[in-house]
C-alpha cells in the first residue's frame, strides 16, 4: 500500500507531471510509421475469417474473435481481454469504421447493433489494445478498426441469422409444469441498398433483431417484475444512412442513424434489468482536405441522444433519462507522410435530463499528434488536454492524457514496438456517473442503496506495452505482447449482489468508492498463419494478473474472467465456395467477484468448440452457413445471473445482387 | 455417467472409428470406381427397434419406421432420413409421437462392392406431438437431434441390398434424451433423374 501512496503523491506533483509530459513528447518526437502501422496488433480477422464465421450481428462476430471475452449478465456486452476492464469500470474502446471513430463506451449490443456496419460489410477487423486519444476529445481503451468492402455499382444484399439454442423440455414439460423453453435468438436481419463508383459511396442499411427471453435463470426475475408468467421478447430496430466521398485530396464520411431496443433489458449503469426501451439517435461526420503538399485540414463532428423510457411492469421503475452529447473538432496537419504534426481544438457538451430537470457540462479541448516515419523506425505521440465546466456546480476540472509509441521493423519482417500512456483527470464512465450524482442527478430510483457520496478523486494512470512479432516463414508469424498498467485514484461504483437468483429483480447493493489503486498485467503470445492459400490459423494465449495491494474494491473490479485463456481459430474458403471455420479453446476456472453467497458461483474450466460450414450457391449470389456452437454441450453460465448457454445451432442465409 | 450415456458415447466413437480402420480400403476402392457425384439414389424403408434409452423413462418406445435416401458425394454418401415413432406412457400421461427429419454424410467403403460399410453423422430436428386436446399449451414441441450411425450392407442383386444398422441418437431436450436403436431392411439403387442430379450438384 505504501508503495502505491508514494507513487500517487509523486504523480500529483504538477512539476513532475509536466516534466513527464515533456519527456513523453521528446521520446515520441525523437523516435518514429504512421501510428496505425506502429501499433498494429495480431488480434483480428480477415475477410475469409469473417465470412466463414457466419455471424450476422457485429456483437456476435466480436464475441467469436480470438482475444475477445464475453462479459456482463446479458451475454452480449463484451470486453477486450488485455486489461480486463469494461462496462462502467473503464472508459471503453473506440470503434473506427474506415478510419472514422464511433464511441463505444461499453461494447454492449445496443451500441454495436446500431453501428452502420455488420459482418457482411467488412473486409477486415483489427483489435489494437492500449490507450488511444481519438477525435472528439476522447480517450479510448483500445481501438477496434473495422474496414468495409468497397461498393461498385448498385448492390442490394441481406443476411438473416437464426440461433436455435437447445434445451427445450420436450415431453418432460408434462412431468414438470415449471419447465420453460430456452431462449430463442433471431431472426437477426441486416439489409443494405448501396451504390458506389470508386469515389462516392451511398449506403442505406437496416438491422433488426429479436430475442425471446425465456431462460429459466431469468424467468424467475421476469415473473416478479411483471407479476405474471411473461416471456419477454427483446426487439431492436436500427436504420442508418451513410454517405462518403474519397479522393486523393479529400475524404468526406457522414452517417446518421437511429436505434430502438426494447424488452427486459439489463441496464449497465444501474446494474439490474427491467422492462425498458432505449433509443439512440446519432450522427457522425468527418471531413479532411489536403490544401497543399504539406497542409491538411479536417473537421470532426458527432452527436447522439440516448433516451431510456419504461414499459409497463408490476414493480416501481426508475424515471426516464435522456443523455445528449455533441462534440466538434477542427484540426490542421502539417508535414508529409513521413513526418507530420497535427493540432486540433474542439468543444464538447453533455446534457442529462431527468424529472424535467437538466444537468449539463461542457468544455474545450486541444490535441497534438505527431508522427515520424523512417525506413525502419516509426514513432508517434499524442497529447490531449481538456477543460470541463459543470454548469450546476459551477466547478471545472482540467484533464490531460498522453500516449507515445516507437517501433523498429527489420527487413526480415521482425518488429518490436514500445508504447507508453499517461493520463490524469476524470476519464472513466464510473467517475462521470459519480460526477452526475454530485451535480444533482438522483440515482436513488436506479440503484438500491446509496452510501454517502464522496467527491470523485483525480484518476492517474501509467501504462507501458511491449509488442514484438517474428515471421517464421512467408505465412507464419509468432508474436508476443506484454502490458502493464498502474492506476491510482480510481472512482468505482461498487456493487455487491447478495440475493439468490431467480426469486425477484436483480438488485445489487451499491456504494461509491474513490481513490482505488492497483496494478494490471497482461501477457499474450500468439501464432498466426495467414496464407492466401490453405487455412488461416490463429492461436492466442492470454494471461491476466491483477495486483491490488490489498485493495479489495480494485480487485473485484478488475477480475471476473479466466486468468488463463487459450483460443484458436482455423478458417478456410475453398474453391467452389465451400467455407469452414473451427474455434477451439480453453479457459481456466474463475469467479464473478461482485456476487456473494448464495449467488456466488465458481465457473469451472470452459472448453470452447464451435464449427461452421458454409457454401456459396447460385453463382455466389446466395450463401448458406450452418454453425454448431458449444459442441461439447457444456452448460455454460458466463455470468452468475445470466442465461445458461447450451449446444446451439445457427443458420445463416445471405443474398447478394449486384449491377456494375 | 449412466449406462445409456456411456453406450451412446461408445457407439458414436465406434461409428466414427470403424470407417477409419477401413479408410485405406475405401481410398483404393474409390479411386478405381470413379463414381460420379449423385449418380444414383439408394432408398430404403425399414423398421427400427430401440433397445436402450434414457431421458424419457416415463414413456416406452414402439417400433419405428424409417425412410432413408442416400446418394454418393465425395468418398461417402449424403443421406436424408425421416423417421416416425410412437411412445406409450406410464400412468395418466399422454402418449407422444415423434417425427425426425435428418440430413448427414457418412464414409462408405466399396459402394459398388458386395459388402459395404457406411458410417457417419447426421443432424436434424425431432418434432414431438403430445396427445393433448387441440390448442393445449405444450402440445407440440421440437428440438435438434444428432445421430451417429454405422450400416453394414450386402448386395443381393444388381440393385438390391440387405443391411443391418446401429444408431446412437441424442435429442437435445433438457434433460437430454438419448437412445440406441437397431434396424434391418432392404435398399434399392436407382439412377438419379437428371433434373435431381442437376439440383444436387
Amino acid at each position: 500500500m505504501m508503495k502505491g501512496h508514494n507513487m500517487s503523491s509523486f504523480l500529483s506533483r504538477p512539476v513532475c507531471s509536466r516534466f513527464c509530459i515533456v519527456c513523453l513528447l521528446l521520446f515520441g518526437a525523437l523516435s518514429q510509421v504512421d501510428s496505425a502501422r506502429a501499433r498494429q496488433s495480431n488480434l483480428g480477422l480477415d475477410e475469409v475469417e469473417i465470412s466463414s464465421l457466419g455471424a450476422v450481428r457485429l456483437s456476435e462476430m466480436l464475441r467469436l474473435m480470438p482475444g475477445m471475452e464475453a462479459w456482463s449478465n446479458d451475454r452480449y456486452t463484451q470486453r477486450l481481454l488485455g486489461y480486463g476492464l469494461g462496462g462502467l469500470h473503464g472508459e471503453g474502446p473506440s470503434i473506427l469504421i474506415d478510419g472514422v471513430s464511433y464511441p463505444a463506451f461499453f461494447m454492449d449490443r445496443t451500441l454495436t447493433e446500431s453501428l452502420p456496419v455488420s459482418p457482411s460489410d467488412l473486409s477486415s477487423v483489427q483489435w489494437e489494445p492500449g490507450r488511444r486519444l481519438i477525435a472528439g476529445g476522447r480517450m479510448a481503451d483500445g481501438v477496434l478498426r473495422l474496414t468495409t468492402r468497397p461498393v461498385e455499382g448498385w448492390v442490394a444484399r441481406a443476411s438473416i441469422g437464426l440461433i436455435n439454442e437447445t434445451g427445450d423440455p420436450g415431453p418432460a414439460k408434462l412431468l414438470d409444469s415449471t419447465a420453460t423453453n430456452v431462449d430463442r435468438s433471431g431472426p437477426a436481419i441486416d439489409a443494405r441498398l448501396a451504390w458506389g463508383n470508386g469515389t462516392w459511396t451511398m449506403i442505406a442499411g437496416l438491422q433488426t433483431d429479436l430475442h425471446h427471453l425465456t431462460d429459466e435463470r431469468i424467468s424467475g426475475r421476469v415473473r416478479r417484475v411483471y407479476a405474471a408468467p411473461v416471456q419477454p421478447v427483446i426487439t431492436q430496430f436500427s436504420p442508418h444512412i451513410r454517405l462518403s466521398r474519397r479522393s486523393s485530396s479529400s475524404v468526406l464520411d457522414m452517417a446518421v442513424g437511429s436505434s430502438r431496443r426494447k424488452g427486459m433489458l439489463f441496464y449497465e449503469s444501474a446494474g439490474w434489468e427491467w422492462p425498458l426501451q432505449t433509443s439512440r439517435d446519432w450522427g457522425r461526420a468527418h471531413l479532411n482536405h489536403r490544401l497543399a503538399q504539406r497542409w491538411q485540414v479536417g473537421i470532426e463532428a458527432e452527436g447522439q441522444r440516448i433516451t431510456t423510457t419504461n414499459r409497463a411492469a408490476f414493480i416501481e421503475l426508475p424515471s426516464s433519462l435522456t443523455l445528449l452529447e455533441v462534440s466538434t473538432e477542427g484540426w490542421v496537419r502539417m508535414g508529409t507522410q513521413a513526418k507530420s504534426l497535427t493540432l486540433g481544438v474542439g468543444y464538447r457538451a453533455h446534457q442529462f435530463e431527468q424529472h424535467q430537470d437538466s444537468i449539463s457540462k461542457n468544455g474545450l479541448f486541444g490535441r497534438i499528434e505527431g508522427n515520424v516515419i523512417r525506413s525502419s523506425t516509426t514513432s508517434s505521440f499524442s497529447v490531449l488536454a481538456r477543460q470541463t465546466s459543470r454548469v450546476q456546480s459551477e466547478s471545472s476540472t482540467f484533464d490531460w492524457a498522453a500516449t507515445t509509441s516507437f517501433s523498429l521493423t527489420a527487413d526480415s519482417g521482425r518488429k518490436l514496438a514500445l508504447e507508453a500512456s499517461w493520463l490524469s483527470g476524470r476519464f472513466k464512465e464510473s467517475g462521470a456517473f459519480m460526477e452526475l450524482v454530485s451535480m444533482g442527478f438522483d440515482p436513488a430510483e436506479w440503484i438500491s442503496t446509496i452510501a454517502v457520496l464522496p467527491p470523485p478523486s483525480r484518476e492517474q494512470e501509467i501504462g507501458v506495452s511491449l509488442h514484438g512479432s517474428l515471421p517464421l516463414s512467408e505465412s507464419v508469424t509468432a508474436w508476443a505482447r506484454l502490458d502493464g498498467r498502474w492506476m491510482s485514484g480510481w472512482n468505482l461504483i461498487d456493487r455487491i449482489v447478495e440475493q439468490p437468483f431467480g426469486i425477484g429483480p436483480l438488485l445489487p447493493t451499491t456504494a461509491f468508492s474513490t481513490g482505488r489503486q492497483g496494478w494490471l498485467f497482461s501477457r499474450s503470445i500468439g501464432l498466426d498463419r495467414m496464407s492466401m492459400n490453405g487455412p488461416r490459423v490463429r492461436v492466442v494465449y492470454q494471461f491476466m494478473h491483477v495486483s491490488s495491494m490489498g485493495d479489495d474494491v480494485f480487485f473485484r473490479h478488475t477480475t471476473g474472467f479466466p486468468r488463463h485463456r487459450i483460443m484458436s481459430m482455423i478458417s478456410e474458403k475453398r474453391e467452389g465456395g465451400l467455407s469452414w471455420n473451427i474455434r477451439a479453446g480453453l479457459a481456466s476456472p474463475w469467479t464473478w467477484p461482485e456476487y456473494k453467497a448464495p449467488a456466488r458461483k465458481d465457473i469451472p474450466v470452459e472448453v470452447v468448440l464451435d464449427a461452421t460450414v458454409g457454401k456459396d450457391l447460385v453463382g455466389g449470389r446466395m450463401k448458406t452457413l450452418v454453425s454448431f456452437l458449444n459442441l461439447p454441450d457444456a452448460t455454460l453460465g458466463h455470468h452468475p445471473a445470466g442465461v445458461i448457454e447450451q449446444f446451439a445451432v445457427r443458420l445463416t442465409l445471405s443474398l447478394r445482387l449486384e449491377s456494375q | 455417467m449412466s449406462r445409456t450415456h456411456s453406450l451412446v458415447v461408445i457407439a458414436t466413437v465406434a461409428c466414427l472409428c470403424l470407417p477409419l480402420l477401413v479408410l485405406v480400403h475405401i481410398a483404393s476402392a474409390q479411386s478405381s470406381e470413379g463414381v460420379d457425384e449423385f449418380s444414383f439414389l439408394r432408398a430404403s424403408v425399414t423398421g427400427s427397434h430401440v433397445f436402450r434409452y434414457q431421458g424419457m423413462e416415463s414413456w416406452s418406445p414402439d417400433p419405428g419406421a424409417r425412410l432413408s435416401v442416400s446418394s454418393p458425394y465425395g468418398i461417402g454418401l449424403l443421406r436424408l432420413d425421416g423417421e416416425y415413432r410412437g411412445w406409450q406412457p406410464e400412468g395418466d400421461l399422454p402418449s407422444v409421437r415423434t417425427i425426425s427429419i435428418l440430413a448427414g454424410w457418412g464414409l462408405a467403403s466399396d459402394r459398388d462392392g458386395s459388402i459395404e460399410l457406411n458410417a457417419g453423422l447426421m443432424a436434424g430436428n425431432t418434432f414431438m406431438l403430445m396427445d393433448l386436446p387441440k390448442g393445449a399449451p405444450g402440445r407440440f414441441e421440437s428440438e435438434i437431434l444428432a445421430v451417429s450411425f454405422v450400416r453394414l450392407g450386402r448386395r443381393i442383386s444388381s440393385s438390391l441390398r440387405v443391411f443391418l444398422e446401429l444408431r446412437a441418437q441424442r435429442v437435445f431436450t433438457r434433460p437430454r434424451w438419448e437412445l440406441i436403436d437397431s434396424s434391418a431392411g432392404v435398399s434399392i439403387d436407382m439412377n438419379t433423374p437428371r433434373w435431381i442430379q442437376r439440383i444436387l450438384q
